[in-house]
């Protein structure tokens, strides 16, 4: 190699060096999870906080709230057992505790002001599934960093014609199924005005920056892809070999009801500002509420992701309540109806539980806009499962353990519309050290026995809930594959399957669906809307 | 002419297989039952953890892959309930020679059936629990010692009073969907039941994992 050549290259690895810090510092990647702007103290880089906790009981919420000056903002980088200990139970105690911190640190505000009163959250700046998987498989806009108080749809909602003056605003992207019909085209739900409930699904800027960084935004960018999909771990820095400590992937899946007067009036929810787009000839303000909170993430411990569910307090009852006539108290001691998907004292043949309504699904097709006057059709919902023992000497039952974990949260955070928040619980893989392996794909069991085996948000994943316990029995509260479990259907995601190309198949996404809503560059309009 | 349907011959062969296996074990039985155990104000706690040694011992899979630390299928407690309903005796004899105690140290299996000269119930009380790990359905003690002695004993055969079946079935019942479903006949065959698979996509067209990957604890 002559001296010219190694000159050369070496003036040239300068120069990736340089632009690469000078990209670092002008997008502000230091300002952490909430990729927000650091030239204000406020911002602090990442802190992965010390989960360790020794009980329910003991949880020590100074030291939560001390994660950050501001406020309960410590995004927790990995999940720990309870005293370290490794039976299932205290397993599952330690994964309920990082999904709570979990909640906190994403719903705090935005601007770094601790959880309280309500306001746009950290995690409601990330980047939308339809300003990442642009039409005709065009590259998405970099990761946004705010100067000011970062707003809802910072991070950066494409402009849509018909639909201006999105700033601040989330906007729900009615012209994709996604938004209305749940996973496996399951069925849309509809509240007890005659709303649909809608969905958006969000990425945090490690899972942002990976698809961007490796052009996975488009279909052309996958197949020329030759690595196995494999997105940023988070570490505590305590896993053996991986003392970095890094937040890694998130992707969030959130459902919001379509808020009314009364619902505003009573302030229990979330609420944020909305555009309803369905098409540029139709783009409504609406009122957002907050009813139910998927987060997916991947740590260097667990490869198969930590997926954590919560749920609004009123959105249905469980079948045990609906069994002990709570609904009907409900009713008499709050003067109406609490629930969002459920109607008390109403019969099976009016009201038949976990249905979907005959016909067409589609907005347009119902000729539904929102509010009708004339509802055609409202949910009847109960929750059901999760039916977990921990088959130890314990006397209580998952639910029981989390259900006392939701009481020690809520009294920290009482007074607020967060205290209206449960989790349901954690979903996790439980074989080690099968967890911690690369490439999951390449082991017998990719999945590693998810724990528990089957896991439901009543907004989210409605009509492939377990089973009834009526209908269960004794026997195992679900059917694989069919009923709904985080980790084993996300363990079928794929990048996007093409079938005008012989030579690329889709291949494994790492636990993501996200990557098959690519579009490619060569797209017609029309398929680009499918 | 005796048809000899799939589901016998499987066993049948699972049966061979298993036994070759427990025989060239080489972990020690105590080793296998060393484990903090969380349950210990449960009376049956410490049987279970004798009954996954056993069962490691008699299946050639290892015990953790059985039942991992954390089981969310409890197969361990299934089998351990249908061989603990159909002899109890015997089993709790078969526990307790296998983990030893003081003053009495712990018998391999080949020990233990070597002493089984009585009636044999050890011998087909193993054949059961072999049976049920691998195929996660029970197959009672009796009926399998009916079947073993066929003409050899027509008051107790099977083929003497069914002798004009179309099929020869020792009768069984699957123990549950999901002993089913992880049972280990799948393992071993480095395989999945129809209909249901956690592998992920494109699986069918690669080269399983190694069977030490299905039969052992991962490193």
């Amino acid at each position: 190699m002559t001296l010219n050549r190694i000159g050369a290259k070496f003036i040239g690895s300068l120069a990736i060096i340089m632009f690469l810090c000078s990209v670092t510092l002008t997008k502000g990647r230091a300002a952490g999870q909430a990729g927000q702007q650091s030239g204000a103290e406020k911002f602090k880089p990442p802190v992965c906080p010390d989960l360790s906790f020794e009980g329910f009981d003991t949880i020590k919420f100074a030291k939560i709230t001390a994660l950050q000056p501001n406020g309960i903002s410590g995004l927790p980088c990995d999940a720990e057992a309870e005293n370290g200990m490794n039976d299932a139970r205290s397993l599952q105690h330690g994964f309920d505790y990082y999904s709570w911190l979990t909640f906190l640190a994403l719903n705090s505000p935005a601007n770094g002001a601790a959880i309280g009163p309500d306001a746009p959250t950290v995690w409601e700046t990330y980047k939308q599934l339809p300003d990442v998987m642009l039409p005709n498989g065009k590259a998405p806009e970099g990761w946004v960093v705010s100067e000011k108080d970062p707003l809802v749809g910072a991070n950066k909602q494409v402009p849509l014609t018909g639909c201006p003056d999105s700033e601040g605003k989330m906007i729900i992207h009615m012209d994709m199924e996604e938004t209305y019909n749940e996973p496996f085209k399951s069925g849309p739900l509809f509240d007890q005005n005659g709303n649909y409930a809608v969905f958006v699904i969000f990425t945090n800027e490690a899972m942002f920056e990976y698809i961007d960084h490796n052009a996975l935004y488009n279909l052309e960018g996958q197949e020329g892809f030759k690595d196995e999909v494999d997105f940023p771990n988070g570490s505590d820095g305590k896993a053996k070999g991986h003392p970095e400590t890094t937040v890694g992937a998130i992707m969030i899946k959130a459902s919001w009801k379509l808020m009314g007067p009364s619902d505003i009036a009573k302030p229990k929810y979330h609420i944020i500002n909305g555009l309803l787009y369905r098409g540029p000839k139709s783009c409504i303000p609406v009122k957002l509420g907050l009813i139910g909170f998927h987060v997916g993430h991947k740590t260097v411990t667990r490869q198969q992701w930590i997926w954590t569910t919560f749920e609004h307090h009123d959105n249905v009852p469980t079948e045990e309540e609906v069994k002990n006539h709570v609904p009907e108290a409900r009713v008499a001691n709050e003067n109406g109806n609490p629930y969002s998907f459920y109607k008390p004292a109403c019969n099976e043949s009016d009201c038949p539980v976990n249905q979907t309504p005959d016909g067409s699904w589609e907005p347009d097709n119902l000729g539904w806009n929102p509010f009708p006057k004339n509802p055609t059709f409202k949910s009847q919902i109960v929750r059901t499962g999760i039916h977990t023992k921990f088959n130890d000497s314990g006397t209580t039952t998952l639910e029981d353990d989390v259900k006392r974990l939701n009481d020690v949260f809520h009294k920290q955070i009482t007074g607020t519309v967060w205290a209206n928040y449960d989790l349901v619980t954690t979903q996790w893989p439980s074989g080690f050290p099968c967890a911690g392996k690369k490439s999951p794909g390449k082991l017998p069991d990719p999945s590693c026995t998810p724990f528990p085996t089957f896991l439901a948000n009543s907004t989210l994943e409605t009509f492939s809930q377990p089973l009834q316990r009526s209908e269960a029995g004794d026997r195992a509260p679900g059917v694989p594959l069919a009923t709904s479990s985080c980790i084993s259907c996300h363990n079928n995601a794929t990048t996007k399957p093409t079938h005008n190309n012989a030579r690329t198949i889709a291949m494994r996404s790492d636990f993501t669906y996200i990557l098959e809503k690519a579009h490619s560059t060569h797209e017609s309009a029309k398929e680009n809307n499918k | 002419m005796t048809e000899i349907s799939r589901r016998t011959l499987i066993a049948g062969v699972t049966a061979t297989a298993a036994t070759a296996a427990f025989g060239s074990m080489l972990i020690s039985p105590s080793a296998l039952i060393a484990q903090p155990s969380p349950v210990a104000i449960d009376p049956d706690a410490t049987a279970r953890l004798q009954f996954k040694a056993v069962s490691g011992a008699l299946t050639g899979i290892h015990p953790d892959v059985l039942v991992p630390n954390v089981d969310p299928f409890g197969t361990n407690v299934e089998i351990f309930a249908k061989a603990d309903v159909a002899d109890t005796n015997t089993l709790r004899t078969i526990l307790s020679k296998f983990s030893g105690s003081p003053g009495s140290p712990p018998k391999t299996v080949a020990q233990i059936l070597a002493e089984d000269t009585k009636d044999e119930s050890a011998k087909f009380l193993i054949r059961s629990i072999i049976l049920a790990w691998y195929l996660g359905a029970w197959y009672a003690p009796q009926d399998l010692r009916k079947n073993f002695y066929g003409d050899k004993d027509p008051q107790h055969s099977y083929h003497s009073t069914r002798r004009y079946s179309q099929e020869v079935l020792i009768p069984h019942v699957v123990i549950s969907p999901n002993a089913y479903t992880n049972s280990v006949v799948w393992r071993v065959a480095q395989a999945h039941p129809m209909g249901w698979s956690n592998l992920q996509f494109g699986y069918w067209g690669q080269e399983p994992p190694e069977l030490e990957m299905f039969t052992k604890p991962l490193k």
